[in-house]
């Protein structure tokens, strides 16, 4: 009887031990963030701001200051939330590039628009579609991480 | 008597695993290449349309070296999309290893 028992408490230890050893490695071996639905909705949120942001280019800078800010700040906010995550290197670098003034993306838009004062239509509806896809490169990649339960 | 079958786990753990790199790495290839495919097409018909503007008139020199550095950002921002893709693909399989380990593990536990 009692040797039954121990054999029964042996066999649970080993049951207990494979699970967490699949739990440690689990974890160690993972390369990549997991999906995360706040930072999916910040990205999509400041892409609809920035893409109506966009509209008012053709206007003079100065008269929309208070609109930049805002929609700078959300971009800022969604960026640095995705630095706030572990594993998150990749998503960062595409925020960086598509936030950086001195590349052509809608931080170079922003410096354009400022140094230009306003912009031509027609740039700016050639300029829209790539900004939109832009965003949808970081959307698209949070989609694509794996989804924990 | 309690026992583990130690190579019935395995066995059943190499083979499940074999069905999930083929059925994973498989959908991922063909993800990827589409996506690819289609942002190609997608970057070919935007510097067709700002060479034109560019010729019309309707836009500047500046606008147009702008149109066309953007269309480099972007594929580098697809490309970092791909490598962070290919890391989840990875992960997923990486889990779905273990589970079947975990699994394989438990049902050769006999008490």
């Amino acid at each position: 009887m009692r040797a039954q028992i121990r054999a029964v408490n042996v066999g649970k230890c080993r049951s207990y031990a494979i699970g967490l050893c699949s739990f440690f490695l689990a974890t160690a071996c993972t390369t990549i963030a997991t999906f995360d639905q706040v930072a999916y909705d910040k990205a999509t949120g400041a892409k609809a701001e920035a893409l109506a942001l966009m509209d008012k280019a053709t206007n003079s800078y100065g008269a929309h200051l208070k609109e930049i800010d805002a929609v700078s700040l959300t971009i800022d906010k969604a960026y640095e939330y995705d630095r706030g995550r572990a594993l998150n290197t990749i998503t960062v670098q595409q925020w960086q590039i598509l936030r950086d003034p001195n590349r052509n993306l809608f931080g170079g838009f922003l410096r354009r628009w400022r140094e230009k004062e306003s912009l031509r239509p027609d740039y700016i509806a050639e300029k829209k579609p790539d900004i939109a896809e832009a965003f949808d490169q970081i959307i698209g990649l949070e989609i694509g991480k794996r989804k924990v339960n | 008597m309690p026992s583990f079958d130690t190579n019935a786990a395995f066995s059943t753990t190499l083979e499940q695993s074999k069905e999930l790199a083929n059925t994973l790495f498989k959908k991922f290839v063909n993800q990827a290449v589409g996506d690819t495919q289609g942002f190609l097409q997608n970057s070919k018909e935007g510097i067709a349309r700002a060479g034109l503007l560019f010729a019309e008139g309707k836009i500047d020199r500046d606008d147009f070296e702008d149109l066309i550095l953007g269309k480099k950002d972007l594929a580098e921002m697809h490309a970092l999309k791909q490598a962070g893709l290919a890391s989840a693909t990875i992960d997923t399989f990486t889990n779905g290893v273990l589970q079947i380990l975990l699994d394989a593990a438990f049902a050769a536990v006999k008490f």
